[in-house]
């Protein structure tokens, strides 16, 4: 997997260094806006997308069908894009957190709740879309995935806002928000174990 | 016995419009098998699923011995497909950093010195490559992981005659190793002339032979005559036969017996080209 990982590293590194000066630039100054700590969940977003379009990368370039003839098992070809959308997601919100931090540090000041919070929101973001964005690059074509990809994140944000407003007719929200929160990020985590290994048994068995 | 690289028996495999019929082959060890065959004929799917890529719907595959082969057999199948095999954004060094984190055998010295031998730049992008340097690319990649069997699927299509002489030079020298064996499939039917020792012909999914290369060089024979001489000939000597504007062809299966049995008749040695084409387009006795 190690050979694969660093495949996909030379693959987005070019891009990646764009879109990292982008994202400092216009993520720093909308910090001041509103939370620096959105920047958490927008880099975390933002940056594991990148992951899903290295699927569409590698049916372009054929080396999807050169993969299935290395020596590894092919679910481990899938297996492999759901890690390295995992570690663009963590990277992601590493930079996010080092970003508002240095907004944060020259503005107000929040305490770690907020950062908890927002932490909790950026998992909860990437992995449900990450579990329905990746089977979908693998099966549909470049542009329908992009679409399903678009779609997939209205989606997401209209179940996270349509899951508080429905949590707030039973409980206060606000007052609940950590549990509410990390109990997403729970199933979230699990949403995206489910799809991960229903792609890694269905996926590795399709014609190529 | 003849030992066997890659051993097909009996695959099927149906598609709403295309179906390979219980397709047999044999690729022996220390030989190049050429797979020939109209667009659409099933090589790629023949190939696929041979690989593994495709999944079949009936038959056996054995590469290299096993009919399910483990990581370390997987790892001795070089595989090359036409056009574009790896991304565009790497370079030969960087494909062959990853490559040896995949390939347990990746022999870097080999794959250094086999570039530099083709001439081909460690640090150039392949998006700024040739389409000739980047299937030399392929094929030295395939070459570089200890690899006893090459499977190629159209490699020397598009290519300019130097790089294909290139490309087959690197295959003949590859074979000289009794344990190694190509399957290549190929339209340019001449670069299977040079190499091949076995033809495997497909024709609508079906194999319609698998030959010696030299039987079918030196043992079948095309006798150009006229509609008059046709109808004298023996219809059990004849393969297949059409009409040309002045002339018709006769694709014969005993070039010497012909000769002896036609003295006056012009018999010339039949190209792979003439013997695929004959049989597509000729009606059979």
């Amino acid at each position: 997997m190690k050979g694969l990982l660093l495949k996909d590293y030379y693959l987005i590194r070019d891009g990646m260094v764009i879109l990292l000066l982008t994202f400092v630039a216009v993520g720093a100054g909308l910090a001041f806006l509103t939370s620096p700590w959105v920047l958490i969940v927008v880099a975390g977003a933002t940056i594991s997308f990148q992951g899903a379009m290295t699927v569409q990368s590698d049916r372009s370039s054929q080396w999807d069908r050169f993969s299935a003839t290395l020596p590894l098992p092919r679910s481990t070809v899938v297996s492999e894009k759901y890690v390295l959308y995992l570690l663009l997601c963590a990277l992601g919100m590493a930079l996010g957190f080092a970003v508002g931090a240095v907004a944060a540090a020259l503005g107000r000041t929040p305490g770690p709740e907020e950062v908890c919070l927002y932490a909790s929101t950026a998992v909860i973001v990437c992995l449900l879309t990450g579990s329905v964005n990746l089977p979908c690059t693998f099966v549909l074509t470049a542009e329908k995935s992009l679409a399903g990809i678009i779609l997939c994140d209205i989606l997401v944000s209209a179940l996270f806002a349509g899951g508080i407003f429905a949590l707030r007719q039973v409980m206060d929200v606000k007052l609940h928000m950590p549990a509410v929160l990390g109990i997403g990020a729970a199933v979230s985590a699990l949403c995206y174990g489910i799809s991960w290994g229903i792609a890694a048994r269905r996926l590795s068995v399709r014609d190529v | 016995m003849t030992e066997m690289a890659l051993t097909v028996r009996g695959l099927c495999k149906a598609y709403p419009r295309f179906h390979l019929e219980n397709v047999t082959l044999h690729v022996p060890r220390g030989t190049v098998v050429g797979l020939i065959g109209e667009n659409g004929a099933g090589k790629s799917t023949l190939i696929g699923a041979a690989l593994g890529l495709v999944k079949k719907d009936a038959g056996t595959v054995s590469v290299l011995g096993k009919e399910t082969p483990d990581a370390e057999t997987l790892g001795q199948v070089g595989v090359v497909f036409d056009g574009n095999n790896f991304p565009d954004v790497l370079s030969p060094a960087k494909l062959g950093r990853v490559l040896k984190r995949i390939y347990p055998s990746w022999d870097e010295p080999r794959y250094a010195a086999l570039l530099e031998r083709l001439g081909v730049p460690q640090d150039q992008k392949l998006s700024e490559m040739s389409k000739g340097t980047r299937t030399k690319l392929s094929i030295v990649t395939a070459l570089s992981h200890g690899s006893r069997l090459l499977v190629l699927d159209e490699p020397t299509s598009g290519l300019d005659p130097v790089v294909r002489d290139d490309i087959l030079d690197l295959l003949w020298e590859f074979v000289q190793d009794e344990q190694n064996a190509v399957l290549i499939s190929s339209h340019i039917t001449s670069d299977l002339e040079k190499v091949a020792d076995y033809i495997v012909f497909l024709h609508q999914g079906r194999v319609v032979f698998e030959k010696p290369k030299d039987e079918l060089r030196y043992g079948w024979g095309m006798l150009r005559c006229g509609a008059e001489r046709l109808r004298t000939l023996d219809p059990a000597d004849i393969v297949a036969w059409r009409r040309q504007d002045y002339e018709c062809e006769v694709l014969l299966s005993d070039r010497d017996a012909a000769r002896k049995k036609y003295p006056d008749a012009l018999i010339d040695p039949a190209t792979i080209d003439e013997i695929m084409l004959m049989h597509i387009r000729g009606e059979k006795p």
